[in-house]
């Protein structure tokens, strides 16, 4: 399966982004290969609806399980239709730390949406 | 760590404010948010060191050779903004419905550019400053393009962002996502209906705001009033400043008011200056 | 007769001059701020109807729904997402285009009313006089004010002769009230800030070719920034309002200040500028 990590930078050592649909990038780590990659996150820039725009780029990689801190209600929605799985992420750690914090079952559900934006 | 200087209501002193707080810092940048009235540029300067474009949404524009005045896209247009096949710019939304509806194709989009966001360095700081066309749309886009600018190019530990009046999509803009808003309000009735508004918007969007009183002894009541609000709504009151002429001199010498060190009123904002950006 | 009260910079005194003119001249009252209206707070009219002011929402009809995402594509304003075969809405994001029924093929897409605010009417009474009152209420939280406005506005093109108190700025909220208005009333105080954002509007009121006087208000006649200015760009003051603790001590209260003679007069030359303007265009 691959988890999502909204992130600060481009490699797993990067600062975990509490931030969903404004992150930087999104990092991407496919349990089957072990491996991660990065795509930068278009949606942060918009005025509004930035949360799905974030969300559709987890669609579009087929993504399960999503790190991060909070979720706009309009992200929540999304994400949820799309089954995808939210959890909190830990403090500053970085994107590899997060990973495996979810691995040793440490990081709490996500199931309500934060107040905010335009929903 | 962001702090976004609102007021609902206009004229309260927010810019005045934001730009003393800025100088009153050790390390910070501001960034000018106002964009239908951006004043910062004003009494701060420096030299521009970026400038990029901002292509704030799409406009629609008629092919005229292919238009054949039929008066589709008229009809069909929400918002008025054809005529006789030709486009108001200032009523355009970018929709695309015309370019769907037009038999001919004689219609399409293209990125319409109505600002310029501009960075300035002087020896206080880094400023962001926006340049927007007179009566042009998408400030709210605008103003998320001014914090992202400004965000990748400043690196000083407090930004201080000034907003705009009101509280519609610029406001709602230029104050998702920051550590702090401060609401100024004056104590007016219009300043205390105004006031409730904004802070209605804030709670909704779940950002912690703090208010301060400017020019609060020119009614004394209704700036208890407007305490006694903020007490019951739990909103924290951070500070009051009094009136003081020094203020408009100042700024009519184009100067901030923290080349005034001795007025009642620069006082005042430093106090607020410090409790705010104290990183609790 | 549609006079516009405005100004680049908030809290020039719009509402003051507003209220305080239509009374002084018993006109109807237009509060197009609608994000944050106050016009209401001084003149306490006697509301006599409500109206919601709606906005249109797209509902996907699943049943007729494929999936195809034409809507989601077209869509400028990404108020539309597709989540596997299902389309999700953002309603707060929608401009109210329709164009995703226009696109889509099968006539999967309805409009529902979503409300955004309200408008109200009322009158004020001057001397035994019913003078009317109207406003527009943005809902706290709407992104939007621009369909209020122009709500508001359409509701009351039968009125010949209004005050109409408008947004603060030179952007959307503005150039949809200007459509309404024949004469411009552009309030300036004398300082820098004042000045830099009068400019503003006076550009935009020069492009739309709306003719316009400048008010000064909390004048004083130390400081001619404004006068200047005016002088050098052929631009007519119509009005001096002064400063004064006791303008702003009545205005802090929610009170007029044309009760007094001498600004009672201020206002009536005011209005006799406009009128001598408007007949010689």
């Amino acid at each position: 399966m691959i988890i999502a990590v909204s992130s600060k930078g481009m490699n797993k050592s990067s600062e975990f982004n509490k931030r969903f649909g404004r992150c930087d990038y999104i990092g991407l780590f496919n349990t089957e290969t072990q491996e991660y990659s990065f795509v930068e996150n278009d949606g942060k820039n918009q005025d509004g609806g930035a949360g799905p725009k974030a969300a559709q780029i987890l669609i579009d990689n087929n993504v399960s399980i999503l790190i991060t801190g909070a979720l706009g209600p309009n992200a929540f929605l999304a994400t949820e239709k799309a089954g995808i799985r939210s959890f909190v992420g830990i403090g500053e750690k970085s994107i590899e730390d997060q990973v495996n914090a979810f691995k040793e079952e440490e990081l709490m559900e996500i199931k309500q949406a934060k107040k905010g934006g335009k929903h | 760590m962001e702090i976004t200087v609102i007021s609902g209501k206009g004229g309260t002193g927010k810019t005045t404010i934001a730009v003393a707080m800025y100088e009153i810092l050790s390390d910070a940048s501001i960034v000018d948010c106002d964009v239908d009235a951006p004043n910062v540029y004003l009494t701060q300067s420096g030299d521009k060191t970026f400038t990029q474009e901002f292509f704030g949404g799409k406009k629609a524009e008629v092919n005229e050779e292919k238009c054949i005045e039929c008066g589709i896209c008229s009809e069909k247009c929400k918002f008025g903004a054809i005529s006789n096949g030709v486009i108001s710019l200032e009523k355009c939304e970018g929709c695309g419905v015309c370019t769907v509806v037009c038999p001919q194709k004689a219609i399409s989009l293209y990125p319409y550019k109505n600002a310029e966001i501009n960075i300035f360095k002087n020896e206080k700081g880094k400023l962001t400053l926006p340049e927007m066309e007179v009566g042009s749309d998408a400030s709210g886009r605008l103003v998320t393009q001014l914090r992202k600018v400004a965000k990748s190019y400043n690196d000083s530990e407090i930004t201080i962002i000034d907003g705009s009046p009101g509280i519609g999509c610029p406001v709602i803009a230029s104050v998702t996502g920051v550590s702090k808003v401060l609401i100024v309000t004056e104590p007016t009735l219009s300043g205390l209906s105004d006031l409730k508004r904004i802070i209605n918007v804030c709670m909704g969007l779940g950002v912690s705001c703090s208010v301060c009183i400017n020019k609060y002894d020119l009614n004394s009541e209704i700036a208890e009033d407007i305490e006694k609000y903020c007490e019951d709504m739990k909103v924290r009151m951070i500070g009051v400043i009094p009136f003081d002429k020094t203020v408009m001199k100042a700024v009519n010498q184009r100067e901030s008011i923290s080349k005034h060190k001795d007025s009642k009123a620069y006082e005042a904002i430093v106090k607020i200056t410090k409790v705010i950006s104290n990183n609790k | 007769m549609k006079i516009g009260i405005m100004s680049g910079k908030g809290g020039t005194g719009k509402t003051t001059i507003s209220v305080n003119l239509a009374r002084a001249l018993k006109i109807p009252y237009v509060d197009c701020d609608v994000e944050e209206p106050n016009g209401f707070i001084f003149l306490k009219p006697k509301v006599t109807t409500s109206q919601q002011v709606y906005t249109k929402v797209p509902i996907i009809k699943a049943q007729r729904c494929n999936g195809c995402g034409k809507c989601v594509d077209f869509c400028q304003f990404n108020a539309l997402m597709k989540v596997g075969k299902e389309i999700l809405t953002f309603p707060k994001l929608c401009h109210g285009c329709e164009g995703c029924s226009i696109i889509c093929d099968n006539e999967a897409v309805e409009y529902a009313e979503r409300r955004i605010g309200e408008i109200e009417e009322g009158y004020f009474k001057v001397d035994h006089q019913e003078v009317k009152a109207y406003r527009g209420v943005l809902d706290v939280g709407e992104p939007m004010a621009v369909p209020v406005i122009n709500e508001l506005l359409r509701s009351i093109d039968d009125e010949e002769y209004i005050v109409v108190d408008c947004a603060p700025g030179t952007s959307c909220n503005l150039v949809n009230t200007l459509e309404h208005i024949d004469f411009a009333v552009v309030v300036c105080e004398p300082t820098v800030y004042g000045l830099s954002d009068m400019k503003r509007t006076i550009d935009l009121l020069r492009c739309k070719g709306i003719p316009f006087g400048v008010v000064i208000n909390k004048w004083n006649e130390e400081v001619d920034i404004v006068e200047n200015f005016c002088e050098e760009n052929d631009t007519a003051i119509i009005g001096k309002l002064p400063f004064s603790k006791e303008i702003a001590t009545r205005y802090s209260k929610g009170q007029f200040i044309s009760e007094n003679k001498i600004y009672c007069q201020i206002f009536k030359s005011i209005y006799q500028e406009i009128s001598n303007r408007c007949e010689v265009i």
